[in-house]
């Protein structure tokens, strides 16, 4: 959750400094909205207090002007989340990474497994991401970069973009 | 011998099964989080995807947020509502819009409820429970509305309604369609000689016969009424109809309920009526009927114990 955050509060500032640019209070509004939404979902109160009262603002006065000066706000709030939180995940992903891993999976029963990945994402069913983080640790084929790629995905919850990819590697690895 | 009123075999148990929409991921597996552990998860991060996954899922229940680029929750609902197929699966919106006008505005597009993020897991999860049980109940209720109370199959109004839409159907795709009269032979005397709970009992080891040969999806066996029950067969020509009504006569035979009574035999047995609408055929559902009825009427003054087919024609 925190890696997808983060890549969405990355991608916020660029997106309210083009809408401000191109004068669109509207889709300043929506992005605002947006970033309220995540950061209460996070648990993240300042910046969710800031994106509201930006929100708020700019509901009041619907101007081109305001718009710009509600998105630097917002901009100014992600910039000063953004390094903690990104230290906060390499934290946590250290953490996860020091932990006793699992036996890999032998070849038959980790391409059985891959097949199921493929039957999750196909049906858009969320235990694919539980399923990727177990092909992940119990890589018995020393598949890490190429199964990178589809974790990416995955975690992204782009389950198109991940099938394609999903059924690739099981025809590669096809015991 | 299946009991009253269990449920058909494709509505097995399994775990509820929610459709998560949200343009964010991370609310998606913040709600995940919340369910995964006794619901199967569903996510789309766009309406057009949720509506094609309600209408191939058909989930129990869907956790919809109102902002999103594209077709919003409002228009998703409104679309969810205006289709036969999924107008029954209640919607609960969640959404950082806490405005009274957006709330009253989706219980008005049909939502069931209104959630606020950021999400309480605990209350979400009660407002949720509340709603799948309120679905399942109502889900029970239609069902039964059409089931038959003493055997467990389809009723008649199932049948009727049924025979409405695939005639329809089959006229739109130029197909056939192919109907059965079921009639159990001597019944009368059978009630007569064992008993009412046994005849009630006969005829429900009838009826899970019929069921049991049934194996096509869209093929449906319903009590029509006493000891008469009735086939539909979309996209089956005469032959095949015939076939499988003979194969339905053997299978009542082979059941070997004793019938001391009958002139025909020392067991049960029944007489079919078939008629079949051929692919250019355009009468009404209602010839189709009768016709199969009169097929059956001849099945029985021949002697009964047999199956009696013909195509439809134009009188």
């Amino acid at each position: 959750m925190l890696r997808n955050f983060l890549a969405e509060l990355a991608r916020m500032p660029d997106t309210l400094a083009r809408q401000a640019q191109a004068a669109a209070p509207r889709e300043v509004s929506g992005t605002l909205h947006t970033l309220k939404g995540l950061a209460a979902t996070l648990g993240a109160d300042g910046l969710w207090q800031v994106a509201a009262n930006a929100e708020r603002a700019l509901a009041a006065d619907p101007s081109p002007a305001e718009a710009a000066r509600q998105a630097r706000s917002a901009s100014d709030a992600i910039a000063a989340v953004a390094a903690p939180l990104a230290r906060l995940l390499a934290a946590l992903q250290a953490e996860a990474a020091s932990t006793v891993p699992e036996p890999p999976l032998a070849p038959a029963a980790w391409h059985r497994a891959l097949g199921e990945l493929a039957v999750l994402l196909e049906n858009s069913d969320m235990r694919a991401t539980d399923l990727m983080a177990t092909l992940q640790q119990q890589d018995g084929r020393g598949l890490g970069p190429e199964l990178q790629a589809l974790d990416d995905a995955v975690g992204a919850l782009d389950f198109e973009r991940a099938l394609p990819l999903c059924r690739d590697l099981l025809a590669r690895t096809r015991p | 011998v299946n009991a009253i009123h269990q449920p058909p075999a494709e509505t097995a148990p399994r775990l509820p099964r929610l459709l998560v929409v949200d343009d964010q991921p991370v609310n998606i597996q913040a709600l995940y989080q919340a369910f995964s552990a006794d619901h199967q998860v569903l996510m789309a991060t766009s309406g057009e995807q949720a509506l094609k996954l309600a209408a191939s899922q058909r989930p129990d229940l869907l956790l919809l947020d109102v902002v999103m680029p594209g077709l919003d929750g409002h228009e998703v609902c409104r679309r969810l509502k205006a289709d036969a197929a999924t107008r029954d699966i209640p919607v609960i919106f969640v959404t950082a819009q806490t405005d009274e006008a957006a709330e009253t505005l989706g219980l008005e597009l049909g939502a069931v409820d209104f959630i606020s993020k950021p999400i309480n897991p605990r209350v979400v999860r009660a407002r949720v429970k509340t709603h799948l049980t309120l679905k399942a109940q109502a889900d029970l209720l239609r069902q039964w509305v059409y089931m038959d109370g003493l055997t467990g199959v389809h009723n008649r109004r199932h049948f009727d309604e049924r025979l409405a839409s695939e005639w329809a159907r089959a006229v739109r795709n130029g197909s056939e369609l192919s109907v059965l009269l079921i009639d159990v032979d001597f019944f009368k005397r059978y009630n007569d000689h064992y008993g009412h709970q046994a005849g009630d009992d006969c005829l429900r080891r009838v009826a899970a016969c019929l069921r049991q040969q049934i194996k096509r999806p869209g093929d449906l066996v319903a009590r029509y009424g006493g000891e008469e029950f009735a086939c539909l067969l979309p996209e089956t020509p005469l032959d095949g109809a015939r076939a499988f009504a003979e194969h339905l006569r053997d299978g009542i035979r082979a059941l070997g309920v004793a019938h001391a009574r009958s002139s025909v035999a020392e067991v049960v047995t029944v007489s079919v009526g078939v008629c079949t609408k051929p692919f250019d055929a355009v009468a009404s559902a209602a010839a189709l009927l009768r016709e199969a009825d009169a097929q059956l009427y001849i099945a029985k003054s021949r002697g009964r114990h047999q199956v009696c087919a013909t195509e439809w024609a134009a009188p």
